[in-house]
């Protein structure tokens, strides 16, 4: 099983976008897929159509008052799971706090699930919090999706500094582009520039468009509505990319 | 993720809108989907491999596309589901992913080969959340097998499945409370393999290429050895069209293995078989020996992958030219074996054969002591007296013996494990099988030692075959590091001989042996 966050310290980058959609890639292929949707404003599972519980599931998770089996759904698609966000996410912070091995809740909640799934996709709160950890902590690849904005990148530099400080370096962190905008001089120059003192940059991005936007209208990844679309393409090309470097790792 | 679903033999009278005003009248919301037309067509190896494992794997083609799935026969449960256009012919050529990764152990180089065809229609109902989320799938599933006579379609009823959905517990409570203990529907199991095949007038694991013939306690040598010999030939006649159509090399190894039973015991019942078993035993060497060279081919372009990736990413791709050498040669001696296999020489023995076996004069093999002799007493002599030959033929080796000292050991181990294998059924089966498993190493360390030495002598004059130019010069310096490594390789099996005799060699083995075997 490969963990797979979507992660940015910044929020409205895509990254819910980009985990419906590269999960719902996955699970095209076959691969056994588990969402886990982290983020209690419950985007991802407002796209797969499932609602958001507004329980005290972050507390009987973090407290093993449950298992995390117990609250996983079927989405409309084969192999494709979703662990549907619980508005009482916001507060996991002060949950974890209270544990032993507060950094390694997620991780914990995760293992018995191993043998199931081939792929679990994190779809993370912006932020960087003691869930930020866990998610560090679990996950095998970090996924950071950037806007190719000055802003955007000054985060991917905090991010990359913070790893450093705290001496996180189990995982590899793969940056791409989202909401490329082909007629803007300043994407254009970033997109072309990142990559060369940043290799680990994924060379496949994901273009503005509507398409993507009309994900939230239609309540289902791009490839399922707009198959053909440019977007849909360039996601697919983003999943083969990210496959083929988690062979390497 | 596909669950458990729920079938049920459909309702008599009840159509599609009787089921939905059923459903309806339960207060479930439905979305009724568009009438989908499958066919269905179900995959194994020709010794049903995966059936074997518990799995079914079957193809479903239809307007939404096409789907692989594999399943779990004791539970019906999807392991996995993926889009593809075909079934490819071999696992190997199946896209990365869990599929490969489930087939490729099991099939190896065997390959996929339809067994069975269904037409299927299909109408889903889907129940929907408030969210408009599927919770639960009611399909209404009609089967046919499609006969290979223009394509006649013999019909299997109707079926009514339930597909849960995940965490969606309620719905599918709800459902199963209706049909089972309302509706009181009998429940159905599997993907309706066993149903299509029994309507063909097969039944799965039909081949396996392991010997099982029964037989029965008291039975005389004589007619041991003809019920086995039988079976054998059936075995041969079996595997002839996947030879002659070359599906995969697994074929032409199974036509060889029975032939070399054939002839194994033959050569070691002779004294309980008919007079005219002798010219039976040269026929069978003939087949043997015209079937021979595309088989060592075969043995070495399966293993010459892994050989060549020890050279590193770039070792299969410069050794390619050779391969190319390997294939043509391979084709060349593949006219000879269809040669051999069209003969009116090959024909006339089977025939006779048969004849012998199933038809001809029952006396014939009751005819001597020996025949009539118990099989039990018969067959204990002949494996007490190989398993000594055996000893006597692998106690001096040493790391200096020559390797057609290791090759005399093989054959007679081949010979013994074949004994142990015909007259297994006499025996109690857990000592057969801890008889066999430190031989079955020793076979596989003598056997691994004897193709790299056919390799390592055969690779010289491919060689000679190549023509000029950059790539045959590639392929002439990888040859040389891939001999290299191969002749590592040879004197590291050799090395590794004596501790996999030793575990033979035993005392607790030659105990177990004695006691079952022995005369005293």
């Amino acid at each position: 099983m490969k963990v797979i966050a979507c992660y940015n310290i910044k929020g409205g980058v895509g990254k819910t976008a980009s985990t419906v959609n590269l999960s719902y890639l996955a699970a095209r292929e076959g691969f056994r897929t588990l969402v886990w949707d982290l983020d209690p404003q419950g985007a991802s599972s407002f796209y797969f159509r499932i609602r958001s519980t507004v329980g005290q599931g972050a507390a009987g998770l973090v407290r093993d008052e449950f298992e995390l089996d117990k609250v996983i759904k079927g989405t409309d698609y084969e192999n494709l799971d979703l662990v549907p966000a619980d508005f009482s996410y916001r507060n996991m912070d002060l949950f974890l706090d209270g544990e032993k091995k507060p950094k390694q809740r997620v991780e914990k909640l995760l293992k018995p699930l191993a043998e199931r799934y081939d792929y679990v996709f994190l779809d993370c709160p912006p932020g960087i919090s003691l869930l930020s950890e866990n998610v560090f902590m679990a996950a095998d690849v970090l996924l950071v999706p950037l806007i190719p904005t000055t802003l955007s990148l000054r985060t991917l530099d905090q991010l990359l500094q913070f790893c450093q400080q705290e001496g996180l370096n189990d995982f590899s962190v793969l940056p791409f582009f989202t909401m490329v905008d082909a007629r803007k001089v300043l994407h254009r120059r970033i997109v072309e520039e990142l990559p060369k003192r940043m290799p680990n940059v994924l060379t496949n991005h994901i273009p503005y468009s509507s398409e993507i936007e009309q994900m939230g209208l239609r309540r289902a990844p791009v490839n399922i509505f707009a198959g053909h679309s440019r977007p849909a393409q360039c996601y697919e090309d983003l999943w083969w990319e990210i496959k083929v470097r988690l062979e390497w790792l | 993720m596909s669950l458990n679903s729920y079938q049920y033999i459909m309702p008599r009278g009840v159509n599609a809108e009787g089921l939905a005003e059923i459903l309806h009248g339960h207060g479930l919301r439905l979305e009724l989907q568009p009438s989908v037309a499958t066919e269905r067509e179900f995959y194994d190896t020709f010794d049903w491999r995966l059936y074997a494992a518990g799995l079914v794997f079957f193809i479903d083609r239809s307007r939404d596309g096409t789907r692989l799935h594999l399943r779990a026969l004791a539970d019906g449960l999807d392991i996995v589901s993926v889009a593809a256009k075909e079934v490819p012919g071999f696992a190997h050529e199946l896209p990365a992913g869990v599929l490969r990764d489930r087939l490729l152990p099991l099939a190896e180089s065997r390959r996929l080969l339809g067994i069975a065809s269904l037409k299927c229609s299909s109408r889903c109902f889907k129940v929907l959340d408030e969210e408009n989320k599927t919770v639960a799938r009611v399909l209404i599933e009609r089967h046919g097998v499609v006969t290979g006579e223009g394509a006649r379609r013999l019909g299997l009823g109707e079926r009514l499945v339930v597909a849960p959905v995940r965490g969606y517990s309620e719905p599918l409570q709800q459902l199963r409370a209706l049909f089972e203990h309302e509706l009181g529907l009998v429940r159905l199991n599997g993907a309706a393999l066993e149903e299509a095949l029994a309507a063909l007038g097969r039944h799965p694991l039909d081949y396996s290429s392991k010997l099982r013939v029964p037989l029965p306690a008291g039975v005389t040598a004589g007619e041991a050895a003809r019920r086995l010999l039988a079976a054998l030939l059936n075995a041969v006649e079996s595997n002839e069209d996947g030879v002659r159509q070359d599906l995969d090399p697994e074929f032409l190894h199974d036509l060889r293995v029975a032939v070399r039973r054939t002839r194994a015991l033959l050569g070691q019942m002779k004294e309980a078989l008919p007079r005219s078993c002798a010219h039976y035993r040269q026929e069978f060497a003939w087949i043997g020996r015209s079937t021979g060279a595309v088989r060592d081919l075969d043995v070495q372009m399966l293993a010459f992958p892994a050989h060549a990736a020890a050279l590193g990413p770039g070792g299969l791709g410069d050794l390619e030219p050779l391969r190319e050498v390997m294939r043509a040669q391979r084709s060349r001696e593949r006219c000879d074996l269809l040669e051999t296999l069209a003969a009116p020489r090959y024909r006339r023995l089977k025939k006779d054969w048969r004849a012998l076996l199933e038809n001809g004069d029952a006396a014939v093999w009751v005819a001597t002591d020996e025949a009539r002799r118990p099989a039990l007493e018969s067959a204990s002599a002949m494996i007490e007296h190989r398993y000594h030959k055996v000893f006597r033929a692998g106690v001096g080796l040493t790391p200096e013996s020559a390797d057609t000292d290791m090759h005399r050991l093989r054959m007679q181990c081949k010979k013994l494990r074949y004994l142990l294998e015909f007259f297994a059924p006499l025996f109690p089966r857990d000592d057969i099988k801890s008889l066999v498993r430190p031989l079955k190493a020793l076979q596989d360390n003598l056997g691994e030692f004897q193709d790299l030495g056919v390799l390592l002598e055969a690779l010289p004059g491919y060689a000679e075959r190549l023509n000029g130019g950059e790539r045959a010069n590639r392929a002439r310096v990888a040859l040389g590091l891939l001999m290299e490594r191969l002749r590592l390789r040879k004197e590291l099996v050799r090395a590794e001989f004596a501790a996999v005799w030793a575990r033979f060699a035993h005392q607790q083995h030659q105990n177990r042996f004695n006691r079952l075997f022995g005369s005293d």
